[in-house]
């Protein structure tokens, strides 16, 4: 009666084909037949932290470290940065009428685009027909 | 010496230290053996190609950005230095010159079947199961050195056999069944 070829009889021939004397290196013919690339990896002892520093940046570890404190950073800076401040020649609204124009204009414009920028518009004239006593025409416009 | 980790023995070797590197060539000898020899079918071809790429390994060690990474960066190294030597074989025809490695003692008509069928395996399915069957290399083993997943190796392990059995049943071993 033939033997069952199942996986565990598949196993056995290919620890026969593949299988042979578990490879041993041989440290001693290796220096000396690579000499030179042993002696680069020894002199490397004697060097500066130079390489350590290329080591240590080359981590993963350290590569998030450093992008979190530079996110961090600029962070801190956005957010500690004075507020700007327009100086009056800069101003690109010559009056009050004209700013607050501009400002419902430019809100209008984000919330309902070019109809929404048209209603503004209507309103805003709608609005400035009764004007304060205490304000002189010559600010409203 | 053993006790100390892989990472431990890479972090040694950047900064200089010999006896490291030559402790991490022992234990990856062997599984660098397997993946020349899977490439080139021959066992000392396959010992030049591990050899030399340690020697590659060492020259460039600061070049490894990861030391858990060393093992898979080797068995890389390896590949390519294997993949060069077979092609510089089959331009100079040293293949029919050479003589052919000795098969191991019983070795039948089965294990010559087993042996073609494992030619006839794509690259990545023979180098797994050389690495599984040249030293019995754990899939834990196997995983440091192919830089995958154990569930990965174990797959692509299985495909390989199914394959093999195939192969095998074309060269007339009907019986064989995964």
């Amino acid at each position: 009666m033939s033997e069952h070829k199942g996986e565990p009889w598949l196993d056995r021939q290919l620890r026969r084909a593949v299988g042979g004397d578990t490879p041993s290196f041989d440290a001693e013919s290796w220096k000396r037949r690579h000499r030179d690339e042993y002696e680069a990896l020894l002199a490397r002892a004697g060097q500066s932290g130079r390489g350590r520093v290329r080591w240590v940046w080359g981590r993963r570890g350290a590569g998030l470290a450093v992008a979190a404190a530079v996110i961090l950073a600029v962070g801190m800076f956005l957010t500690n940065e004075p507020r700007r401040t327009i100086p009056p020649e800069d101003l690109v609204a010559a009056s009050p009428a004209e700013m607050m124009n501009m400002m419902s204009l430019r809100l209008a414009y984000e919330q309902g685009g070019f109809d929404g920028l048209d209603r503004q518009l209507l309103s805003t004239l709608d609005e400035f027909g009764p004007r304060s006593l205490g304000v002189p025409s010559w600010r409203l416009f | 010496m053993e006790d100390r980790s892989d990472n431990l023995l890479v972090e040694q070797a950047i900064r200089g230290d010999g006896e490291s590197f030559t402790e991490l060539c022992r234990r990856y000898y062997g599984p660098l053996v397997a993946i020349g020899h899977a490439i080139l079918g021959d066992r000392h071809l396959a010992e030049d190609a591990a050899q030399e790429a340690f020697a590659k390994a060492a020259a460039h060690l600061p070049r490894l950005r990861r030391a858990d990474q060393f093992g898979s960066w080797v068995a890389a190294i390896c590949r390519n230095e294997a993949r060069g030597l077979y092609r510089a074989r089959r331009r100079s025809q040293i293949d029919d010159q050479r003589p052919r490695e000795e098969a191991p003692a019983g070795s039948d008509e089965t294990g010559e079947a087993v042996k073609a069928a494992l030619k006839g395996l794509p690259e990545d399915a023979r180098e797994v199961v050389f690495l599984r069957f040249y030293d019995g290399l754990s899939y834990d083993q196997i995983s440091a050195v192919l830089g995958i997943s154990e569930q990965a190796i174990n797959g692509r392990l299985r495909r390989a056999k199914r394959r093999l059995a195939e192969l095998l049943r074309r060269h007339g071993f009907d019986e064989v069944e995964l």
